[in-house]
């Protein structure tokens, strides 16, 4: 009888101290951690992003800066995603030669794979510099453009929709920028 | 003892009509031209001046005349004059190289003597285009309260001043606080057929820029280059070049600044059919734009031109 009793006692305990440390952990741990299933989701976000590299004028030279940022499969899309963060000028920086307030208004491409690329007038009217900047805001853009789309053949900036003749007095934007901007100055 | 008395009259007013005849007058006169002082030596004697031997070394000029002279002619000369009988003597203070030229009506003798001297520019080109950056509703670079499109049209109306009193053709693309498109500067420099074009802006910094362009050799035919808008300026690219060193150099012996020569494509440069530069000049928010700098500036440049001239 008292050996039955024991094993009994036992089954008890055993039985108990499963359900014990199954609600424990269920319970208690999973409570106490809720990161882990947000570093989880998180994990599958990181493989999510792509990185961007932009290029902005910084002391009178292009600096490239890359920035991770929510995948886009599709061209337009991800042109337009360069374009509005080169909008937003260089990280960290308090004065950027970028013109302020610009929006983006749209982007088309032709057959010819020329990129045309639709600003707010606050691209032109917001515009302070002389001629190397206007040089390197331009060549900037286009250049931010080209190493995230490679086989892109040109870029064509509008404003408002129209033909702009120049962004500052100095260069055009009547024209495509690549043969403007493609000269390497010392 | 009649005759000898005869015969000696005779000497002696033959003497005394020798001895009257008066020593034949040359006249000196000079002036001062641009770049060079013009000495001339005049007389009513043409066959007198005609057999006069004329020697010059660079500081020195002499007149040896067939007869002893009388030497006239104002005082306070930049030069000393000397005549001893047959002979007159002009030391120059500053040497020079010295041009002879013998000429008539009236008989004279012309020295032109080109100093050596930089303070005294000679501009050798006669037409210019200055092109003031900006206008209108495009204001160009602010700094405080001073707009760029009004530092360029001031800077320009400086220029054109310095230049025309050399007695330079200057026009300007606007005379006023007028839009004009990238397209009206080139039209209007191109229609004036300029020797030199000028295009004035400001830095967004405090040192100067001076821009040549820089055209890229598409090896195109050279037919499609010659009617091209963009290719006007090929035929004058290493002339850009060269004007833009000399005004950089002059400009930075002046102000003793940051001062870059440098090229890029600028379109308005490359459609003019001209050596053509474009000047970045410090912005007001930088330097004071008094009377006093920009002087120095203006003549700076006129300097450069000069020596890009040469």
């Amino acid at each position: 009888m008292k050996k039955r009793t024991v094993i009994i006692l036992l089954v008890v305990l055993v039985t108990g101290s499963l359900a014990g440390g199954y609600w424990y952990f269920t319970k208690h741990i999973s409570q106490k951690n809720p990161q882990t299933e947000e570093a989880i989701r998180t994990t599958v976000r990181t493989e999510d992003l792509f990185t961007l590299r932009l290029y902005y004028p910084v002391h009178n030279r292009l600096q490239m800066e890359e920035r991770k940022l929510p995948r886009r499969n599709k061209e337009i899309a991800i042109a337009e995603t360069i374009v509005e963060e080169f909008l937003k000028g260089p990280s960290g920086a308090q004065v950027s030669s970028v013109p302020g307030n610009t929006r983006l208004l749209g982007i088309y491409k032709d057959t010819e794979r020329v990129f045309y690329i639709e600003l707010s007038e606050e691209f032109r009217r917001n515009f302070q510099g002389d001629a190397l900047t206007e040089y390197f805001v331009l060549k900037g853009l286009y250049e931010s453009l080209i190493s995230n789309i490679p086989d892109l053949q040109d870029v064509k900036v509008l404003i408002e929709g129209r033909e702009a003749e120049t962004l500052g007095g100095h260069l055009y934007l009547s024209y495509p920028l690549k043969d403007m901007i493609s000269y390497e100055n010392e | 003892m009649k005759k000898c008395f005869f015969l000696f009259a005779s000497l002696l007013i033959m003497a005394s009509t020798l001895l009257a005849q008066t020593k034949p007058e040359v006249v000196v006169r000079f002036s001062k031209q641009e770049g060079f002082l013009r000495i001339v030596l005049e007389s009513a004697d043409e066959a007198f001046m005609q057999k006069a031997a004329v020697s010059t070394s660079p500081s020195r000029i002499r007149a040896e005349f067939p007869d002893s002279v009388k030497v006239s002619g104002a005082q306070g000369f930049p030069f000393d004059v000397a005549s001893e009988n047959k002979t007159l003597i002009i030391n120059l203070r500053e040497p020079g190289d010295i041009k002879f030229m013998r000429l008539n009506e009236p008989p004279r003798l012309v020295f032109d003597i080109k100093s050596g001297d930089k303070q005294q520019p000679s501009v050798l080109s006669r037409v210019f285009v200055l092109d003031p950056g900006h206008g209108g509703y495009d204001a160009g670079i602010i700094a405080g309260n001073a707009r760029e499109k009004d530092v360029t049209l001031a800077f320009s109306r400086d220029l054109d001043a310095a230049l025309a009193k050399k007695g330079k053709k200057v026009f300007l693309t606007r005379r006023a606080d007028q839009y004009m498109s990238l397209a009206d500067r080139i039209n209007a420099g191109n229609q004036k057929k300029p020797e030199i074009f000028i295009s004035i802006h400001t830095s967004a910094g405090g040192g100067v820029v001076v821009y040549s362009p820089a055209m890229k050799d598409y090896g195109r035919d050279e037919v499609v280059d010659y009617y091209s808008l963009f290719s006007r300026q090929k035929r004058f690219v290493k002339k850009s070049k060269a004007l833009s060193e000399c005004i950089g150099k002059s400009i930075k012996e002046a102000l003793q600044g940051e001062v870059v020569s440098s090229e890029l494509p600028l379109p308005l440069l490359n459609a003019v059919s001209a050596p053509a530069v474009l000047i970045e000049i410090p912005s007001p928010g930088t330097v004071v734009h008094d009377q006093q700098f920009r002087t120095k500036l203006v003549n700076a440049i006129i300097s450069g031109i000069t020596v890009y001239g040469q």
